[in-house]
């Protein structure tokens, strides 16, 4: 053991010496630490606050109005260091000191793929006194956007080319799309959580099946059916991983007709169970769907009422007053827009208030033939459809158009590229910024599908709602938003 | 004699009250009251194991004085009195140890500690943390982290949530629309508005990641009018009811309460 | 080596005792398992009585009695650990693995803990055992040191507290690993390293080495380590629970979350803490999970690499084995390392 030699062979004064080497170790350390200490005490005084950490659900700005974000500062704050705060791009938002937090408040839906910039001209600290500028930046998430292409083509080996589900990354020059499932025959499809859910149609058209595959394998399991029947009105929650679909038995069979079943990922039984209604008898639907991103049903039952039911609790569902016809949810909010004879309604489910909308006048020139329309904010601002006859042939050529339109005016977003091409359907992304629009060349082919018929060869194109540019398009229609 | 006797008995009386303590809480349910559940088989093994080597300490020390009698068993037992002998007073100077003062001291320090130790361990009843009034800081948590770790609890299943669960709700962000329908059904105390508003009081619970030691209060709002009517500061309730934004000023989210009844303290007061 | 500059005995020679196969003396026995009876009687009959009226001194003996259930199994542990690594490791298996160059050995020894998973309150009679097996002062302080840190119970706890995020982790492992062999190589240049250590811990060594390979059982050996580890280490332990239980009850934890946030005061408040609570360096992380939102990075750093070398109650049981002296040196530099450590962090993180 080398650096402790045998002490008893030094000489006395040796051992003084050795001594006095060792103090002056100790007291070299000590110097040398102190010193560190004292001048990281004095850059640490003197420099001003700064954002250590950004606490919040990114996902959530581009999904709910009031999504919030803390800038955690690594010391507390004077109260005046919140002046001058500004978002660029602009966005508006309630900002609120918590000692060394910064609490943003977001009232409106965030763009996606954006880099939000957070500056104040000083943040001063509470203790030391000192500032410096705020400047920090979130960049909100890019979702992913699913499309369903269909291809009945036969194959050189005498068998049906197979339907695929693609992901797509929504950003311009971001050509991704693999293959999330594929089957022959796929009816339609639905995301929740990381798990994908497809109708896939039996030989005969007659019958369907759902199979269940995780986003990121290539597994894919059944989902257990009450028997043979046909799937209609798949849909996934999102995050919280449930799966709810309409379900009718096949002819003497069961009695299920148009049932409304949920299937939840997590529950390793696998089995899909049926919801049922005030009665306790199955609850029979005309159109349902997900509060997005909780586990609530809004259902629209066979007898005319509207149902908000617990789907993964037992709780008894609560009604909603009768309507004729389930429009959808506002995007970033928790209002149904359902219509009614004398108009379209707003029911808040927080408060269960209902109140009218007013959708606004669409100029009379922006199109011969109205189409569907889609609520995209509560204050009634929807998208509506258009379309144009070319010629006098009923079944000829049309010009399909698709006008933002509101109380406080209308414009038109979007309209095809091609004369002739056509807009099968359209709808908005959750954080109302992009529409998806389904567009079908003028020539294509109907497609022989029993329920969602689409074209042969159809793009989905992403369009700005307020500038009408189109950021991208994608092979395939029904994107996830639609669902 | 006091003095060797105890310093030799001493590690073996204190672990036996440790362990004996430790046992019995374990036995009867009680040892989350002091600790994290996870750590619950660890330490009763452990205190199972602590009370063998106790036990055979006791016994293998006396096997060993018989032989040479009362005499054998001191001599035996000398390498621990040198060692430890001044142990107990952590200010005993280093020279010279065994001045009969010191000895009596450390001595006098061993039977209090010994004393206050059995007490403290034994014959106290087992309590958890008190409840009550909590201030303006302890409530926010907003920027707690405790929460921060919460799995993605929108569209869980709420009828299971407790109030950590719906404060890590409240925490990202979520508002009363998105927690439209569902019900909270929870349990808590009653801790008052550090502002004094009357008809607000905070749901709350000690939440523990480790051990009582490191205890936090997670609570979360709720309104009910006039609440000192029917429950007190601390009381344990079960408080029914929907979120909905505050009517007072503040656009915060609070539960607002359709029953809140008393109930006895839970068996597990804490949430982990 | 350094058992060679050990003062010479005064202390009765205890291996001439034969082995003992006497029987057990029934009466004195009897005593005993009265004694338990007693015990385990009075826990039951006070299950239910009247609590104590005073909230705060309930709370403040909740909160010690919480530290003690905590760390009393680590303590056995450790105990468990250190008997065996006395009775059945020869001196030569654990000084053959060692390096031969002493900045080698001690950074081995830095990563004995590894291998033994056993928090501070366990360490203490592992170090005490390690140089009774010979090893040297400033060797025995480089394990006592980094063992809280650099092993694996502590290293995971941390992980499932903190994760990557601050650095926390990385600033930790190697802070200790860094402080623990800087203290180990000044105590290297200390010409005569015994004396840091108290006279009789000093005498023990030596009488360690002589006698224990003499003729005494294994079992017999292991009672008395028992005895004497739990007399030295929990005496230490309860009085340290008391205080950490008293100030978590009485401080006003609002004061500490202003410090909080202030870059400086906030390391030297969470270092102080440390010192005071002396929780496990196993389940410190969790402790300071619960500080994380009001205190920066660095205070937690400092608190996690603080902590488990230096606190309250370490001191008192270090006391045993060294002199006053020695102890504030040791202190003085583990405290600036970490402050400095601390303030680093803060800084350029």
């Amino acid at each position: 053991m080398s650096s402790e030699t045998p002490v008893e062979k030094t000489s006395k004064r040796g051992q003084r010496r050795d001594l006095r080497r060792y103090r002056n170790t100790v007291l070299a350390l000590i110097l040398g630490l102190s010193l560190t200490a004292a001048a990281l005490t004095t850059v640490s005084a003197i420099r001003g606050p700064h954002v250590r950490e950004t606490i919040g659900d990114l996902t959530s700005l581009v999904q709910r109005d009031g999504a919030r974000l803390s800038l955690r500062v690594d010391q507390p704050l004077t109260d005046d260091s919140l002046e001058g705060l500004t978002i660029t791009p602009s966005v508006p938002f309630d900002a609120s000191l918590n000692v060394n937090s910064i609490d943003l408040r977001f009232t409106a839906l965030l763009d996606y793929g954006t880099e939000y910039r957070i500056s104040a001209p000083r943040l001063t600290g509470l203790y030391t006194g000192a500032d410096a500028p705020l400047d920090t930046t979130v960049t909100t998430p890019s979702p992913d956007v699913y499309t369903l292409v269909r291809d009945s083509r036969i194959g050189a080996d005498g068998q049906d080319t197979p339907d695929s589900v693609l992901r797509h990354r929504l950003s311009a020059g971001d050509a991704r799309n693999d293959v999330v499932i594929s089957a022959p025959r796929i009816q339609e499809y639905a995301i929740a959580s990381k798990f994908v859910a497809a109708v896939i149609l039996a030989d005969s058209d007659t019958s369907t099946t759902v199979e269940l595959a995780e986003l990121d394998s290539t597994n894919t399991y059944p989902m257990s059916l009450p028997g043979a029947g046909s799937v209609r009105q798949l849909r996934g929650s999102g995050a919280s991983g449930f799966f709810g679909f309409s379900f009718t038995g096949a002819s003497g069979s069961q009695a299920f007709t148009s049932t409304l079943f949920v299937y939840d990922t997590r529950d390793v039984s696998g089995v899909a169970r049926e919801i049922t209604g005030l009665d306790g008898n199955p609850l029979q639907v005309i159109d349902w769907r997900f509060i997005p991103g909780t586990t609530t049903i809004v259902a629209h039952s066979f007898d005319g009422t509207f149902l908000l039911i617990d789907a993964a609790g037992d709780r008894a569902p609560a009604p909603l007053g009768r309507h004729s016809e389930l429009l959808g949810i506002i995007p970033g909010t928790t209002t149904v827009a359902a219509l009614d004879p004398d108009g379209v309604a707003a029911i808040d489910l927080t408060t269960g208030e209902t109140a009218a909308l007013s959708l606004g006048e669409a100029p009379a020139d922006a199109g011969t033939y109205p189409g569907r329309q889609v609520i995209i904010d509560p204050s009634g601002a929807n998208l509506q459809l258009f379309s144009t006859p070319l010629t006098s042939d009923p079944g000829g050529p049309v010009e399909s158009s698709l006008w933002r339109v509101s109380t406080g005016g209308s414009q038109k977003v979007f309209t095809t590229a091609a004369p002739g091409s056509r807009i099968r359907d359209f709808c908005v992304s959750p954080n109302r910024q992009y529409a998806a629009v389904e567009v079908a060349s003028a020539d294509a082919i109907i497609d022989d599908y029993p329920a969602l018929g689409g074209y042969e060869g159809m793009t989905t194109s992403i369009v700005d709602i307020d500038s009408g540019a189109v950021l991208t398009s994608f092979y395939g229609f029904l994107p996830d938003w639609c669902r | 004699m006091l003095d060797r006797t105890l310093t030799r008995w001493l590690g073996i009386l204190l672990s036996a009250f440790g362990v004996v303590a430790t046992l019995w809480l374990a036995a009867t349910g009680q040892l989350t009251l002091y600790i994290h559940p996870r750590y619950v088989v660890f330490t009763t093994v452990m205190a199972a194991i602590g009370g063998l080597l106790v036990i055979g300490a006791v016994v293998l020390t006396f096997r060993g004085s018989r032989k040479t009698g009362r005499e054998g068993a001191t001599a035996a037992l000398d390498s621990i009195d040198d060692h430890v002998g001044h142990d107990l007073a952590g200010h005993d100077h280093d020279h010279n140890p065994r001045s009969p003062l010191r000895r009596r001291l450390s001595a006098a320090g061993g039977v209090v500690l010994v004393v206050a130790a059995a007490i403290a361990l034994l014959a106290l009843p087992p309590a958890s943390l008190s409840t009550g009034a909590l201030t303006a800081g302890e409530l926010d948590t907003t920027s707690s982290t405790t929460l921060d770790d919460a799995p993605n609890l929108v569209g869980g299943d709420s009828a299971n949530f407790n109030v950590k669960d719906w404060a890590a709700l409240l925490r990202q962000g979520l508002t009363a629309g998105d927690l439209a329908g569902m019900n909270a059904d929870t349990i808590g105390f009653v801790a008052p508005d550090p502002a004094g508003d009357p008809d607000l009081f905070y749901l709350a619970r000690y939440s523990i990641t480790c051990c009582a030691v490191d205890a936090q209060p997670i609570a979360i709002p709720v309104e009910s009018t006039r609440w000192a009517d029917t429950v007190k500061e601390g009381e344990w309730v079960r408080v029914a009811g929907s979120f909905r934004d505050s009517t007072a000023a503040g656009a915060t989210t609070v539960l607002g309460a359709t029953s809140i009844e008393a109930i006895e303290e839970p068996t597990e007061p804490y949430v982990f | 080596m350094s058992r060679s500059t050990l003062p010479t005995s005064t202390r009765r020679p205890t291996h001439h005792h034969r082995p003992s196969r006497a029987p057990i003396p029934t009466k004195r026995l009897l005593v005993a398992a009265g004694i338990l009876v007693f015990l385990i009687a009075l826990r039951f009959a006070t299950a239910d009585a009247a609590p104590i009226p005073i909230a705060a001194a309930r709370d403040a003996i909740t909160l010690a009695i919480s530290v003690i259930i905590e760390s009393l199994p680590f303590v056995f542990l450790g105990i468990g650990l250190s008997i065996a690594v006395q009775l059945w490791v020869p001196t030569r298996v654990i000084l053959r693995i060692l390096p031969k160059n002493a900045f080698g050995r001690r950074v081995v020894l830095s990563f004995l803990g590894v291998l033994l998973p056993v928090c501070e309150c366990g360490n203490l009679p592992l170090a005490r055992g390690l140089m009774s097996r010979g090893l040297t002062v400033s060797d025995s302080v480089t394990f006592l040191l980094a063992a809280p840190i650099l092993n694996p119970v502590t290293i995971i706890t941390t992980y499932q507290a903190f994760g990557w995020s601050d650095g926390i982790l990385v600033s930790r492992i190697a802070g200790g690993f860094v402080i623990a062999n800087l203290v180990g190589w000044m105590i290297s240049r200390h010409p005569n390293p015994t004396n840091l250590l108290t006279p009789d811990f000093a005498a023990s060594c030596r009488h360690d080495q002589a006698a224990l390979h003499g003729r005494r059982s294994r079992g017999r050996e292991a009672v008395e380590l028992f005895s004497r580890e739990t007399t030295s280490m929990l005496p230490a332990l309860f009085i340290g629970a008391a205080i950490a239980g008293t100030i978590q009850a009485a401080a006003s934890r609002e004061f500490l979350v202003a410090l909080g946030g202030n870059p400086v005061w906030s390391v030297i408040a969470l270092m102080a803490l440390a010192f005071v609570i002396s929780i496990c360096s196993n389940v410190d992380a969790f402790f300071a999970l619960s500080l994380g939102s009001t205190f920066s990075p660095g205070a937690l750093i400092a608190f996690l690499v603080f902590g488990p070398m230096i606190d309250i109650k370490m001191l008192a049981m270090m006391r045993t084995t060294f002199t006053t002296r020695a102890l504030v040196t040791l202190t003085s530099v583990v405290a600036l390392g970490a402050l400095v450590l601390g303030l680093g962090v803060n800084f350029f993180a």
